[in-house]
């Protein structure tokens, strides 16, 4: 006998059982061909097994975005792997100078360029070394020069502009870089010898610490995902129980009812598979748009093949192990749906485990030996904040059981409300639970950065006033002080800074090395007397003077001289020495506490050798920090003078601005889980209340006001998104204390971001609430009343 | 039940010989136990004395078989009054309604009339029944019940009877 | 709470000069194509209970409603206490359901969230009462109507009788004076049945509301003073009071 002839699905009396994956089809079939209802689940489910796909493809991502990022990090690193000693110049040398600067608050990433050679190395991006006065610009650079407002930018950047840095050469296409020929450069001033870039990628957040950041990442982004389709698996679920009761009726069991309510969601899961892939592949070019930093390009956010495959499998178990627990409360009889009506109350104990569990993992990985020292504490914070946090959610049921059970009192649409949510039972838990995962989460998370922050943004003044005045440093009480590395551009750099407007007064000195006979290191400034008698407590000055009291340095000893560490020497032969005593002047910043004993001061007419060769160039500048764009006028002016050089402005606050950005998306990404729970809830008030449509319309009769049942509804889905957010503020502040102390930081709160999430969390709710108004409406209506 | 009115109201339908007037009442009314001829024929004389009716031909031949009878304007006030009166609200009425309907269609004229009559007539009954019923001890209870169920099942019928005849009414009157 | 109990009037004759409480007369209403009242009419006198009867689909129902100015009739006039109830305003409606009339359904009407001495409350604190107030108001209601155990219960735990009864407690809770109920026997068996009219006529005659009861059974019409039938959309007033 063939096995065609035994097979059940051939003609014959039996009626025998369809298969499995036959159920899971029909399942299918229904959800395809049926009514409004199913077709809004379907479309729901989609909405968020998409929304999840998505998410999950980006946090797939992230070990390609890093690798890309340290990767073209690595390729352009330059100065970090210069040759030590400095091997000749030849064909295939290349001269850079450091130019980054800032303006206002952004970064400028730049190089000088000098080719050596024929074959110089090129830098990523970058086809042609530019030649002298020529300047490659990024896109960014080129744009922020361009738009309006910038035009001491665009003074700065006056050369011409002969091409882009390709993206390769840029860490993402919001970085502001340039590179800039230059004829002058070289090893006795700015000039760095390279004969390459690219370097080994230098250490990337890589193994457990990543895959555990992407764990928690995934986790509290899939739980308002979950919580949306636990709402939407649910929607019409009133007609979905009738039909399955009639399948029942008609012979199907237990099991094949659940694989057929499996089935029911399969055509809401694949589209919401397509759809997930068609919103990552749409939403990747958004990432360029994203200025954090220097940005992502699109093609960095590509999912990391394992975890991309891993999404795709693991998304549609996830949406059907909802569908199965949605239906775990309720059983599906030939008579129509049993529901449970006694649902166990809440047990307290085993709950409290694995909250208990958390704060003991928290305990021990901020104890002593862990402490500061290894990496060992970030698992252990994670995993032990993760537990807390799903531990407060085992309490939650608890906690609402007792609160919704239990509450009395207030207004009747109030009243109403908590006894809607108190029937819902798992719905506003769930939402609330979400809530608690993402937001205590992310305010945990903060409690622990808001060290980091404290430390990103150091508040060194309240006011400018106040820093221009604790920075003055000399006699003339300068505040400003800038490095030039490279002979200026201008013959009297003070004398160009003293014009800039704001600028009151600017004196200039020169600086090179010597080494004296028996082997000692002194720096010799050379200044006119008017800049040295302002440097320390001379005895008088007069032109050709030189003053020392590095011990064993006199008159008549020769020092070899030379601009920077590794450039030529020359020997210079000291004149009359005069002694003078006492410290120096120096910027407070860039000070070491040099004394008359450490320094050599000459004026420029006793140290022609070392006038000669000297390229670093000190300004000293008192200014009017009153004066609007003055900070960018001494900016401007001083790399006219030398692009490679540097000033120094006293500052209120350093701030970090990537610790800045952790917190911005931090607050973003807990926004986000808002929304998406919300519209969760607001998917379960609709359905529930089309379920309550005969309630409704009886209510309406007894003369309810419209006003009391609308009211009602927006408590409804209010209080469980307020009653989420006091509740994760406390956990999430009483987790991130409870790190700081363990750790041992001083304890700080985030007022302001908690704030902003609460507020924006409760506002959220209510405005997502006027959706599910009109259905409330409808059921107000009178035809509600007539039976079916 | 009153025979004298029912051939009366067949009557109504068409005038027809007496022996057609058996067999028509014994389709429609009487289907276990037909009628004897010598009731029929002694109704019809009692109706003809009394000017119910009357012969309007007389067919060749001889007997009271040839006669074909019509009925008269005061026989026709006689079926109207007839079916407009209600019944006693008594139980094991069917017979009586069942007829008073059938000949209410049969004669066009509007089953759910005799029906609203009925019911008030019955309603006025059970009304007192339950007054009695919600006064007295619970002997009196069970009676009133008794009754009252009854009333309630006889009028149930009534209703559905006519609810199914006025259906049917256009076949009904067709036969 | 309540208004002393007016007496009684089941005899009233058709000629007694007193005006009606409620008057409908010429209604008309239809749902989509559907006619559900094609020409209706009816009075209710102060203190009575008047059954409406028909076979389902003869808009009994929806004469209901209308009378109660829960649905507007496309068509006719609806008097009450000389206020024409067709077109009163939306909120001179609702307030007139929450102060005036009480409503009983055949299932369905008691909000399941809340428990059974909440649902009796209910039109007190629609109507602004405390709810302190309204809730011992309610549960002296409950005791009048013998499911004071049943207070703290919810809807879903009661049967359908005691279920009923809760409900014929808050139609009464707000002392109307006119009490709608809608085949309020339709989904109990025939002892419990007779058990909540029972109990409606006589707490509304002890409360001299008049009621207007929904019924296609004639056992539980039997209770009531008089009965109108509907047909089609059309009243049949069978006159006989009494």
């Amino acid at each position: 006998m063939s096995p065609r002839e035994r097979d059940p699905a051939g003609p014959g009396p039996a009626r025998e059982r369809p298969s499995r994956p036959g159920e899971l089809r029909l399942g299918a079939q229904l959800a395809l061909r049926g009514g409004r209802e199913v077709v809004l689940r379907t479309l729901l489910t989609a909405i968020g097994v998409g929304v999840a796909t998505a998410a999950l493809l980006l946090a797939a991502s992230l070990p390609t975005v890093l690798d890309r990022l340290s990767e073209r990090n690595a390729d352009r690193v330059d100065h970090q792997v210069a040759p030590d000693p400095p091997p000749p110049a030849g064909e295939d040398t290349l001269l850079i100078g450091i130019a980054t600067t800032t303006y206002e608050t952004q970064e400028i990433h730049g190089r000088l360029l000098r080719a050596e050679g024929s074959d110089p190395p090129l830098p990523p991006g970058v086809a042609e070394i530019p030649g002298p006065g020529e300047l490659l610009l990024s896109p960014a650079l080129a744009d922020l020069i361009d738009a309006p407002g910038n035009e001491v930018l665009r003074d700065r950047f006056d050369q011409t502009v002969v091409g882009e840095i390709g993206p390769e050469g840029l860490l993402g296409p919001h970085e502001a870089a340039f590179y800039l020929g230059s004829d002058d450069l070289s090893v006795e001033n700015a000039g760095i010898r390279i004969t390459g870039f690219g370097g080994e990628p230098g250490p990337v957040l890589r193994g457990p610490v990543v895959l555990l950041l992407g764990v928690v990442g995934a986790v509290v982004m899939l739980t308002p995902v979950v919580v949306f389709l636990g709402a939407a698996v649910r929607f019409g679920g009133e007609q979905r129980e009738r039909r399955l009761a009639a399948l029942r009726l008609m012979g199907a069991d237990r099991g094949a009812v659940r694989r057929i309510a499996a089935g029911e969601t399969l055509p809401g899961i694949g589209l919401g598979l397509v759809l997930g892939a068609v919103l990552f592949l749409a939403g990747r070019p958004l990432v360029e748009t994203v200025r954090v930093s220097s940005g992502l390009y699109a093609g960095d956010v590509t999912p990391h093949p394992v975890l991309g495959a891993l999404v795709f499998a693991g998304v549609p178990l996830l949406a059907l192990w909802v569908v199965l627990a949605s239906l775990r409360g309720v059983v599906v009889e030939p008579l129509g749906t049993v529901r449970r009506a006694e649902r166990a109350r809440p047990k307290l104990w085993w709950r409290l485990l694995l909250l208990v569990l958390g704060v003991v993992l928290i305990f021990l990985s901020m104890s002593p030996g862990q402490g500061a020292s290894g990496d060992g504490w970030l698992p252990l914070v994670t995993i032990g904040l993760l537990a807390a946090l799903f531990g407060t959610t085992a309490v939650l049921p608890w906690l609402v059981d007792r609160l919704f059970g239990r509450a009395s009192g207030g207004p009747l649409a109030l009243q109403l409300a908590v006894r809607r949510l108190a029937a819902a039972g798992g719905g506003p838990t769930r939402a609330v639970s979400g809530i608690v995962v993402t937001v205590a989460g992310a305010i945990a998370l903060q409690s622990l950065f808001v060290n980091a922050w404290a430390d990103a943004e150091v508040r060194l003044a309240d006011t400018a006033a106040e820093a221009y005045t604790v920075d003055a440093f000399g006699a003339a009480g300068y505040q400003v002080q800038a490095e030039l590395w490279m002979p200026p551009a201008d013959d009297d750099p003070a004398g160009a800074l003293a014009r800039v407007p704001g600028v009151e007064e600017a004196a200039a000195f020169r600086t090179v090395w010597g080494t004296a006979a028996d082997g000692t290191d002194v720096p010799v400034r050379i200044a006119d007397c008017a800049v040295l008698v302002q440097m320390a407590d001379l005895p008088g000055c007069s032109a050709g003077d030189v003053f020392s009291a590095v011990p064993g340095l006199g008159s008549g000893d020769t020092l070899m001289v030379r601009p920077r560490d590794g450039a030529t020497e020359s020997a210079w032969t000291l004149p009359a020495v005069s002694g003078f005593e006492g410290p120096l002047v120096e910027h407070p910043w860039t000070g070491e506490g040099h004394t008359a004993r450490d320094v050599v001061l000459a004026t420029p007419e006793a140290a022609a050798v070392p006038g000669e060769i000297a390229a670093r160039s000190t300004i000293w500048i008192r200014a009017d920090h009153t004066v609007p764009g003055m900070e960018e006028g001494v900016r401007h002016t001083v790399a006219a003078l030398d692009p490679t050089s540097r000033a120094h402005f006293p500052i209120t606050t350093l701030v970090n601005p990537g610790m800045l950005d952790i917190r911005d998306a931090l607050v973003a990404g807990a926004l986000a889980c808002l929304t998406v729970i919300a519209a969760g809830l607001v998917v379960g008030t609709v359905e529930q209340v089309r379920g309550r449509r005969r309630v409704h319309a009886v209510l309406t009769a007894f003369g309810a006001r419209r006003s009391t049942l609308v009211a009602s509804v927006v408590w409804q889905t209010t209080l469980p998104v307020f009653l989420g957010i006091v509740l994760a503020t406390a956990v999430g502040t009483a987790l991130g204390t409870l790190i700081q102390g363990v750790a041992g930081l001083p304890v700080r709160f985030v007022p302001v971001e908690t704030l902003v999430i609460a507020g924006a969390g409760v506002g959220v709710a209510a405005l997502t609430t006027l959706f599910a108004i009109p259905a409330l409406l409808r059921t107000m209506r009178p035809e509600g009343l007539r039976s079916e | 039940m009153s025979l004298g009115q029912t051939l009366l109201g067949l009557l109504e339908t068409r005038p027809q010989h007496g022996y057609d007037l058996k067999r028509a009442y014994d389709e429609r009314f009487a289907a276990a136990r037909p009628l004897a001829y010598g009731q029929v024929y002694a109704t019809l004389s009692r109706l003809l004395k009394n000017g119910l009716v009357e012969v309007e031909a007389v067919e060749p031949g001889a007997g009271p078989e040839r006669k074909r009878y019509t009925v008269t304007d005061s026989g026709v006030t006689d079926v109207e009054a007839w079916l407009a009166a209600p019944e006693a609200p008594e139980p094991y009425l069917q017979n009586t309604l069942y007829t008073k309907v059938v000949l209410a269609l049969l004669t066009g004229r509007s089953a759910d009339g005799i029906l609203d009559v009925q019911r008030a007539e019955h309603l006025r009954l059970m009304r007192e029944l339950t007054r009695r019923k919600t006064d007295g001890d619970l002997s009196d209870q069970l009676i009133c019940d008794h009754a009252l169920f009854h009333l309630e099942a006889d009028l149930r019928w009534l209703e559905l009877t006519a609810a199914r005849l006025n259906d049917l009414a256009g076949e009904v009157r067709g036969r | 709470m309540n208004r002393p109990a007016s007496p009684a009037l089941p005899d009233r004759l058709p000629g007694d000069p007193a005006p009606p409480l409620l008057a409908g007369s010429g209604l008309r209403k239809s749902f989509g194509l559907t006619r559900a009242l094609e020409d209706a009419s009816l009075s209710l006198y102060p203190g009575e209970v008047v059954a409406v009867m028909g076979p389902s689909g003869s808009g009994k129902s929806t004469l209901l409603h209308c009378l109660a100015g829960v649905v507007r009739p496309d068509a006719g006039t609806i008097e009450y206490g000389g206020q024409d109830l067709v077109t009163a305003s939306d909120p001179r409606l609702s307030a007139l359901r929450r102060s005036e009339f009480g409503f009983l359904f055949q299932f369905g009407q008691l909000v399941p969230e809340l428990s059974c001495l909440e649902n009796v409350a209910l039109p007190l604190r629609l109507g602004g009462w405390s709810r302190r107030r309204a809730e011992r108001s309610a549960a002296e209601w409950l005791d009048r109507l013998d499911v004071g155990g049943l207070a703290r219960k919810t809807p879903g735990e009661c049967s359908g009788g005691q279920g009923q009864r809760v409900a014929v407690a808050r139609a009464l809770i707000t002392g109307p004076r006119v009490v709608f109920a809608d085949e309020p026997t339709g989904a109990l068996d025939s002892l419990n049945g007779e058990r909540v009219i029972r109990m409606l006529t006589e707490a509304a005659r002890e409360t001299g509301a008049a009621v207007v009861v929904v019924t296609h059974e004639a056992r539980v019409a039997a209770y009531a003073d008089r009965e109108v039938v509907c047909r089609d959309g059309r009243t049949l007033d069978t006159g006989a009071r009494g």
